[in-house]
């Protein structure tokens, strides 16, 4: 991936031989990246994202030249997508690296004009900030989807790091392949951001990671993704003499309310479209949904549901096993017999829904199948009835401590299709509660160019101000 | 408790006065049964599940409020229903069976478990007085039939190369000891059990009592009945086959063997899986044991030595049984067993494709006993009572998830994974 070829080792990660760098390549690396990071915020902020663009317009060519279809059956069985799904993560590539949706999210998140990414920017009289990286910036980056990773690596870049990615080994080739377009563009940004940038795995008894954590100079550290690593990772840094700073985006999920008023065709057909995209494998994926009203309408709405999972399954059909097969066949029966409404494609495991009075089966569910954790579970979905709006805010707000959400931090993303009178009662609600994201339920697996990631600024997070005064404060 | 207990407290049972229970009691002790037509016996077999509905109907609640979520009216419920009702054996660990028991459970009975080789929880299985009598009489009437003939009272010897503690545990060993009681036939435990500790935890290993083993193999009784998990044999047979010629004299000096004289009637009977040795197939397990254990047809003619092997399994109260070279599985003549698609899960009709094996027994009386235990079979037409014969294929492997474990959750990967 780097112009340059740093000192690397071969080592075996599960049934794949990766690529490492070792600790004297890493030495090395991290020795230019003041030199490069210099290099690239001399450069206006516009130019670096042109660079950016035309990473993704390579990669749109690619696709549509029919040139991605091996890398579409190897990324098929490294995530367990179906090749439909990984299709459609491909094509979602070029939006992850829209120069217009980065700059505005730059925009949006420094208080200043992004201006003050490349220079001393005016904000008041005669006081200035310049927004300089504070990289260079290593990322673990989280594992099954293709996008997560670009979005920090991306901006990372933006904001002048040089950025160190380590993929997971699910999406190491698909993040290798969109960023070794950079080879093909010519002109002095993108030689800069091709020195700017290094992809490799570490295993995680890898001195080279060791190094990384506990010795290098490295200026932020981003992790994405949960226990045991996150632990593990963040008692190494803590002894690094250097002091990096330590972001971690943990694991989260998603949530769905819709209440019987707004229970129209078009929130079943939004909500069957979260439960099919990326196997709700997305932070954002709804893996549970309250609905507020009767037993009956819930009844109604759910078959409205089913109807279109059926419809929507043929276009993005799942990958199934045998194995896979048996244990979904068995959680449904369970909670079947434990008191929960299963609603369940026709002829195969396709998808599941369970409707359960006023309390989760799935927690008693599981007690025969704990192999059928958030994890595992792909087309998945409880839905529980409640009378109140107040129940499902506690529904959210225990979700974390349930034994069938063990894992996560707790919901990032809150898909509602409820009436205008409760939204602005359940939002207050949803914000006390530590909630990311409030979306509408149609498209609350889609990132505003606006958004922060996880309730933080991504772009603020890996650089530093530096404020200057010229004159004296007046009293 | 003993058989003669169990006949004692099923006797008393209240149950027996409710039609159905005392209609099922009837059949269990009608040998007739195995003489009956396969479309005499299925259509017996719809009956019972209507009527066994509509008993659990009228003594559970829980039953009650689950045909109606599931659809089923006991009235007209046909064998398609048990691809509904059919319970994964994973439901049944722990204190799964709880919720399935009747509300008016006869006390007394025994609980069997499972021998937990998975790793999971074991499975727990409640076992009435009435209902432990019910399991003597048709596994032992299944057992006759496929042996082929009666086992006489009194007569023969029986060796379980199991330990006596079992027979609280497991139920196939349960069944064993009961029937041969129940026969007045001894039997002897050619294992006994000892406590040890490995690697800080406490753990049950089962080690060979020479003395019992050797009065088997001395014993003149006829018929010598051996009861064994295929690995059992197959380790005895291999000793004999590894003996140098020297060694093999001194043996046969001191204890009269190989070969073991099984005599008149005498049969091997195997059941219960690997349990985790690795074994060749079973037809050279058969071959090799034939070498060293010789038995007898009823006139005295030396014949191969039978072999039969039983498929049971803690969840259910009655077993598979087959026998070697001449009949596949074959269950008894009132439970139903069909194969589930793995896809669709729902009944295969025709034979000849693989399924997932699935049991119902209308004959239990505490639970409606109707499981899938996640065995691969396939079905043949028979000229059997049954119909149909099953073998047996494979068990399912199951992913435990881990290797999903990728998303939000799980960026270094070698850390998510149980397997260093």
């Amino acid at each position: 991936m780097v112009k340059r070829a740093y000192a690397s080792t071969e080592k075996k990660a599960g049934s794949q031989t990766v690529v490492e760098i070792t600790e004297d390549g890493l030495s090395e690396l991290l020795s230019r990246a003041r030199g490069v990071q210099n290099g690239l915020c001399s450069i206006p902020v516009e130019e670096r994202l042109i660079v950016i663009e035309k990473i993704g317009q390579a990669w749109e060519e690619k696709r549509r030249k029919g040139e991605l279809e091996s890398l579409k059956h190897e990324l098929s069985a490294s995530t367990g997508y179906s090749p439909q799904t990984i299709d459609l993560e491909l094509s979602l590539v070029p939006s992850a690296l829209n120069s217009l949706s980065i700059k505005r999210n730059l925009v949006a998140s420094f208080p200043f004009e992004i201006s003050c990414l490349e220079r001393f920017t005016e904000v008041g009289k005669d006081e200035y900030c310049w927004y300089r990286p504070r990289g260079p910036v290593f990322i673990i980056s989280s594992g099954n989807s293709l996008i997560p990773p670009l979005i920090p690596t991306t901006i990372s870049l933006a904001t002048g790091n040089m950025t160190l990615l380590r993929p997971s080994l699910a999406n190491f080739f698909g993040v290798k392949a969109v960023y070794s377009l950079l080879e093909d563009i010519s002109g002095d940004v993108a030689e800069l951001m091709r020195e700017a940038l290094a992809i490799s795995y570490f295993s995680h008894d890898s001195p080279s990671l060791d190094y990384l954590l506990t010795k290098s100079k490295v200026g932020v550290i981003n992790f994405w993704g949960g226990e045991p690593a996150r632990t593990e990772i963040s008692r190494r840094v803590s002894s690094n003499p250097n002091h990096p700073d330590l972001i971690i985006n943990g694991p989260l999920t998603g949530y769905a309310i819709v209440d019987a008023s707004s229970a129209t065709e078009s929130a079943a057909l939004a909500l069957a479209r979260n439960i099919l995209l990326f196997d709700q494998q997305l932070c954002s994926s709804p893996t549970e949904g309250a609905f507020i009203g009767d037993w009956e309408d819930a009844v109604e709405f759910v078959t409205m549901v089913g109807k279109k999972l059926d419809d929507l399954t043929e276009t993005l059909p799942p990958k199934v096993t045998e194995s896979r097969a048996y244990v979904i066949e068995g959680i449904r029966r369970s909670l079947q017999f434990k008191g929960s409404m299963v609603f369940k494609s026709g002829s195969s495991p396709n998808w599941t829904i369970a409707l359960s009075k006023s309390r989760s089966v799935l927690d008693d569910a599981l007690q025969a199948f704990p192999e059928f954790g958030l994890h595992t579970r792909r087309r998945f979905m409880e839905i529980i009835v409640l009378e109140k709006y107040e129940d499902a805010l506690r529904m959210i707000e225990e979700l974390p401590k349930r034994k069938s959400f063990r894992g996560i931090d707790g919901v990032q993303s809150v898909g509602l299709s409820v009436s205008d009178d409760s939204r602005e009662r359940l939002c207050a609600g949803l914000a006390e509660r530590g909630i990311f994201r409030i979306l509408p339920l149609e498209d609350m697996y889609m990132r505003s160019a606006l958004e922060p990631y996880d309730g933080m600024n991504l772009a603020q997070a890996f650089t530093y101000a530096v404020y200057r005064r010229d004159k004296p404060l007046e009293a | 408790m003993s058989s003669s207990e169990i006949f004692k407290r099923a006797s008393e049972s209240r149950l027996l006065k409710d039609p159905y229970v005392e209609k099922v009691w009837r059949l269990i002790g009608d040998t007739g049964l195995f003489k009956k037509s396969p479309d005499f016996l299925e259509s017996l077999r719809r009956d019972l599940l209507r009527e066994s509905l509509d008993f659990f109907k009228r003594h559970s609640g829980y039953y009650s409020q689950l045909f109606e979520r599931l659809d089923i009216d006991p009235k007209s419920a046909d064998f398609p229903d048990l691809a509904k009702l059919a319970i994964p054996s994973d439901m049944l660990r722990g204190d799964g069976q709880k919720q399935f028991l009747i509300d008016d459970v006869e006390q007394g009975g025994e609980f069997f478990t499972s021998s937990g080789t998975t790793g999971k929880e074991p499975v727990k299985i409640y076992r009435s007085p009435l209902d432990l009598a019910i399991m003597i009489k048709a596994n032992t009437y299944l057992f006759e039939h496929v042996y082929g003939g009666k086992l006489e009272e009194g007569k023969g010897i029986a060796l379980f190369l199991a330990a006596p503690e079992l027979r609280h545990k497991l139920s196939f060993v349960a069944f064993v000891q009961l029937t041969l009681e129940y026969k007045d036939i001894e039997l002897l435990y050619g294992m006994d059990m000892v406590q040890g500790e490995t690697s800080g935890t406490q753990w049950q290993k089962l080690v060979p009592n020479r003395e019992r083993i050797l009065k088997f193999m001395k014993s003149k009784a006829e018929p010598k009945l051996l009861f064994t998990a295929p690995a059992g044999i197959y380790l005895l047979s291999q000793n004999f086959e590894k003996m140098n010629i020297l060694k093999r004299i001194v043996y046969k000096l001191v204890t009269g063997t190989p070969p073991i004289e099984l005599g008149r009637g005498g049969v091997i009977v195997t059941g219960g899986g690997s349990k985790g040795y690795t074994l060749p197939p079973y037809d050279d397990i058969v071959s090799l044991s034939r070498k060293y254990f010789l038995a007898k047809d009823s006139s005295g003619q030396e014949i191969p030595t039978p072999f039969m092997d039983v498929l049971g399994m803690t969840e259910t109260l009655t077993a598979l049984i087959d026998r070697h070279g001449s009949l596949n599985k074959i269950p008894h003549p009132l439970s139903q067993v069909f194969l589930l698609d793995p896809r669709t899960y729902g009944v295969i009709e025709e034979d000849g494709k693989e399924g997932i094996l699935g049991i119902f027994n209308p004959f239990v009386t505490s639970w409606l006993e109707t499981f899938y235990p996640g065995d691969l079979m396939s079905s043949m037409p028979s000229t059997s009572y049954y119909g149909r014969e099953f073998k047996y294929i494979r068990r399912f492997t199951v992913e435990e998830g881990w290797d999903l474990q990728r998303a939000c959750g799980g960026t270094m990967e070698e850390m998510m994974t149980r397997k260093g």
